[in-house]
């Protein structure tokens, strides 16, 4: 199946899923105006990757601003993580922070707090 | 594009019931009306709204033992999406607060920069035309600044604009505004006064710079500024006053420094 590579441009992320290895990495800000059309090819490879055999997915994230929609849209990505994980499905999410912002490690952990899967809030070059 | 077409149907439905006041004080109506309006400012065209569909839909479930189970989960579901984006909103303001200090500060004497001095003039004169009254600005030039960076290195210039940018500060009004317009000279605006009391201020200027106090610099240096003042009807363009005050200044340094002269 196929890789997914975006650009990161001024509202959206660097979005990268490597098919192979079942890496998802997102870098940077979002707060697209379209964010359905920018989050749905997003969370249809996901959820092919996770349909196709047991390969884990590894999301690993170093996002830093996001408006409404792009939370909601990363609460979608976890609940299908979650529901995956529920059926023995490994998956793990590594949210990188940097030291200087920490209030970025705050809104990964609020995150965190309702899933039982693996995820980890990292400060980054530690 | 089709697609849409359902959303905004369902948008119509939304707006409908958010108007009903007869849920009003409902969790769910409260949940769904913050999300409403957090996508209204977000979006300038509103497409995804998927979660709102399911948050509609539990609103209108019957209360059923499986219904008021997913209504709980969406109530919760949505005012945790609102909770993390209120906090990244708050930081976001934050960082830009910080981002429009920088942005209008001057890094050397922490002084307002000339951007800022900009647009403060343009805002006092469209007070000026708005209340019919003259302001007054006032350019200050440090004397002999080239001599004092030539002869001591531009340590010591810096150390000699930070003296004069605290010792102007000093001495002028809690209203009065004064920015590093470039180089090595200031600009003071002077909201509501009229030219000979610019003057006086001015005058305090020249004092206040020139006087002894404590000082990083070399003895051998003695700080001095030249000032020209111009008063800005409420009629007049900016640049024009500004361009009066300019001639003041080189007057005032033509007649030996350390002086201030009032335009026309």
């Amino acid at each position: 199946m196929t890789d997914l590579n975006y650009e990161a441009t001024t509202s959206t992320p660097q979005v990268d899923g490597c098919w192979e290895t079942g890496v998802l990495e997102m870098r940077g800000d979002s707060y697209p105006e379209h964010s359905y059309r920018f989050f749905v090819p997003v969370l249809d490879w996901v959820a092919r990757r996770l349909a196709d055999g047991e390969v884990p997915l590894v999301v690993e994230l170093h996002l830093l601003y996001m408006n409404t929609s792009s939370v909601k849209s990363m609460m979608d990505l976890f609940d299908m993580l979650e529901e995956a994980h529920a059926h023995g499905h490994p998956v793990s999410v590594s949210w990188y922070y940097d030291p200087e912002n920490e209030r970025i490690a705050e809104l990964a952990t609020e995150f965190k707090e309702d899933y039982t899967f693996p995820f980890e809030v990292l400060r980054r070059g530690a | 594009m089709a697609p849409w077409r359902k959303d905004e149907h369902l948008l119509h439905q939304i707006a409908t019931l958010l108007a009903d006041p007869q849920h009003d004080g409902h969790p769910m109506k409260t949940a769904l009306s913050l999300l409403y309006q957090r996508f209204l400012e977000e979006t300038s065209q509103i497409e995804r709204l998927t979660e709102l569909a399911d948050a509609y839909q539990a609103a209108q479930l019957e209360a059923s033992e499986e219904a008021s189970e997913r209504y709980r989960r969406q109530v919760s579901r949505l005012q945790k999406v609102i909770r993390i984006s209120d906090q990244y909103q708050q930081a976001m303001r934050a960082e830009n607060a910080t981002l429009a200090v920088t942005a209008a500060c001057d890094a050397l004497t922490e002084l307002p920069n000339r951007r800022f001095m900009s647009e403060r003039l343009a805002a006092e004169s469209a007070r000026a035309l708005r209340f019919d009254k003259p302001f007054s600005l006032a350019l200050v030039d440090v004397d002999n600044f080239k001599g004092i960076n030539d002869r001591h290195g531009h340590g010591v210039g810096d150390a000699a604009l930070l003296q004069t940018a605290r010792s102007l500060c000093a001495a002028l009004r809690a209203y009065d505004i004064c920015g590093r317009w470039g180089g090595d000279e200031f600009l003071v605006i002077m909201p509501e006064t009229p030219g000979p009391d610019a003057l006086g201020i001015a005058l305090r200027l020249c004092q206040s710079v020139s006087s002894p106090q404590e000082s990083e610099l070399p003895r051998s240096i003695r700080l001095s500024v030249s000032v020209g003042v111009a008063e800005c009807g409420p009629h007049s363009a900016p640049e024009e006053a500004l361009a009066e005050a300019d001639r003041a200044l080189y007057q005032a340094k033509a007649a030996g420094r350390n002086q201030a002269i009032l335009a026309g």
